[in-house]
């Protein structure tokens, strides 16, 4: 499998004055390949989310290099970044983040319009995506008339429109109950790993590890442990 | 990205109509002011429009019907009927004086009709415009004025022969007597407000004019669109600084509405703009929806205000004599383009707030 992001010697430090410096992340090495679903584990305030950021490209480093697909991402300017997330990334956050005035298909419809695509075709892989996530009858629901589940799994369709690379996700199930987000999260590694896509996943949650193939565990900022995960293919 | 404008609008339905109504206001008080002050000018003016004279002789220092007045001698008409190129000489006289009217005075702009003067009878909506001595034609609007009603000037009764339409002008409201009695009245029985010169066919003004300063020392001329000029100017004088100033709170006040409401409405939807900026939507294409968000309010509070507008005049004009809105289509497309770049300045605060907005913020719960 091919290497779609490769960070390399990534630090963050938050601060600049010496006395108040702190610093969130130090020197990650790390690959993530197409297909791949790698899980990031660690206690709270050890790092993850600044390193999920960074390879967001939503912060940016304090050192280090970040590549996708071989083009480093350091020295872009912030429209760049914006055009770079926008056909490149695709993310799912913990509360789904879906806008409120928004229908389901509308959520979905929303960034293949901001890639250029016409409303028509738009609405029509915003329709195919739904359907693909079982949510064919909830095309025209507000997201405060959808479950966690449904809402979780309209993101996850918003994150794969544009055929992101890699698919980011932070803390995707903490508002889901077990069952639920278990269900959505292996339709999430199905669907992404079937088609090529590096998902890299941000969680406490120990259950992810049977759908991952890596797992990398951060302390204190550091990357102390890579393991393999418990999906079958790893 | 116009629907997610339009969505985020109709979702927060009570900012939507409080910005709305602070448009709707502006562009009310705007409308009615301009309006109104148009209105004044065309019908200050629009009476001495009627009056078939090419040349208003006056005296020098006076420029207009009202505000100030001008003496001249009746014996001056037969030195301007020898000017060359003037084919009749008429005289204007009027003078605005108090009519005592049910117990009530009223101040009037009295003008002398028939004889010698070359003034207009009105339009005449009842009674008659063929005024007898004694007799006195007012404006309908002139509160309890009737029919066979007997008013008085300096003392001097007048029955109301006839009521005319649209001489009530807000500033200024006309009533017509016979000539003689005017004269009479205003003890000007050798003297005269203003002569009006028609011109023999093909006869140059400018010539003519000059002439007649030069035979009448103390006299000045105009034509009739710059004496009804002047007229009107005292409208723009008295009026344009006040509806200027009125009309910059009422941009102020709408400016800040919308400002504030779209302000308001952009803290709490931080988060949602954070998402879209986090998912790649760019700062110009979030600034886009801002401004949509702002012309789409000012535009719906632009249809509200105007059609407000002039229900306002149409009811103010039945309530208040002399309250005469005029409104033209290149009024409206003004205030359009006034009322769309007040949404544009509008949206600048919320675009400024959403450039500020950190997308990686969106990863903390």
């Amino acid at each position: 499998m091919s290497v779609v992001l490769s960070i390399k010697n990534v630090s963050k430090t938050y601060g600049k004055n010496s006395r108040v410096a702190v610093k969130a992340v130090s020197s990650i090495d790390l690959e993530i390949r197409a297909g791949e679903v790698v899980l990031i584990m660690g206690p709270s305030g050890s790092g993850k989310t600044t390193l999920l950021s960074m390879i967001g490209t939503l912060l940016s480093p304090s050192e280090g290099q970040i590549e996708i697909e071989g083009r480093s991402i350091i020295d872009m300017k912030s429209d760049q970044l914006a055009a770079l997330r926008l056909k490149h990334y695709g993310f799912i956050f913990q509360n789904s983040n879906l806008l409120s005035a928004l229908t389901a298909q509308q959520n979905v419809t929303l960034p293949l319009m901001a890639a250029g695509m016409g409303h028509g075709q738009a609405a029509r892989k915003a329709k195919q995506l739904l359907e693909q996530f079982h949510l064919g009858k909830r095309l025209n629901n507000l997201p405060k008339n959808l479950s966690g589940g449904e809402k979780q799994r309209v993101a996850i369709a918003r994150a794969l429109a544009n055929d992101p690379k890699v698919i980011l996700a932070d803390e995707p199930t903490a508002s889901l109950d077990s069952k639920t987000g278990k269900e959505v999260m292996q339709l999430l590694c199905d669907v992404s790993c079937k088609e090529g896509r590096a998902v890299v996943v941000v969680s406490h949650d120990a259950r992810l590890k049977d759908i991952a193939h890596r797992i990398i565990t951060i302390e204190d900022g550091r990357l102390t442990s890579e393991e393999k995960g418990d999906h079958p293919l790893s | 990205m116009f629907g997610l404008a339009y969505k985020n609008l109709i979702q927060e339905k009570a900012k939507l109509l409080i910005s709305v109504a602070g448009v709707t206001l502006s562009v009310l008080l705007v409308i009615v002011l301009v309006g109104l002050y148009q209105g004044l000018s065309t019908k200050l003016g629009e009476y001495i429009q009627t009056v078939p004279a090419d040349i208003w002789v006056a005296q020098k220092g006076s420029k207009n019907l009202f505000d100030s007045t001008s003496i001249l001698a009746s014996s001056d008409q037969s030195t301007l009927e020898a000017i060359d190129g003037v084919s009749s000489v008429k005289t204007f006289s009027g003078r605005q004086t108090a009519i005592e009217i049910a117990g009530e005075e009223k101040a009037a702009f009295v003008v002398g009709l028939g004889g010698n003067s070359g003034a207009v009878a009105p339009k005449v909506i009842e009674g008659t415009a063929d005024i007898q001595p004694g007799e006195i034609i007012l404006d309908r609007s002139v509160k309890s004025a009737q029919i066979g009603q007997t008013v008085a000037i300096g003392g001097k009764p007048f029955r109301v022969a006839g009521l005319m339409e649209g001489g009530n002008v807000l500033i200024v409201t006309y009533a017509f007597m016979t000539s003689e009695e005017a004269a009479e009245l205003f003890k000007q029985t050798d003297v005269v407000n203003y002569f009006i010169i028609k011109l023999d066919t093909g006869a140059d003004t400018n010539a003519v004019a000059r002439q007649i300063q030069e035979s009448i020392p103390g006299s000045t001329t105009f034509d009739r669109a710059s004496f009804a000029e002047n007229t009107t100017s005292i409208v723009k004088e008295v009026f344009l600084p006040i509806i200027a100033v009125l009309a910059v709170i009422g941009i102020a006040v709408g400016v800040t509405v919308i400002g504030l409401t779209i302000f308001t409405a952009t803290l709490e939807k931080s988060k949602e703009y954070g998402v879209l900026k986090a998912i790649g939507i760019s700062n110009s294409q979030l600034y886009i929806i801002v401004l949509q968000q702002s012309m789409l309010t000012s535009f719906i509070g632009y249809i509200v205000g105007v059609l407000a507008g002039f229900g306002f005049a149409r009811i103010a004009g039945e309530l208040v004599p002399g309250f005469v809105v005029h409104i033209t289509a290149a009024n409206l497309a003004i205030f359009l383009t006034a009322t769309l770049a007040m949404g544009a300045v509008a949206s600048l605060l919320p675009a400024r707030r959403i450039t500020r907005i950190d997308p990686a913020e969106v990863f903390k719960a």
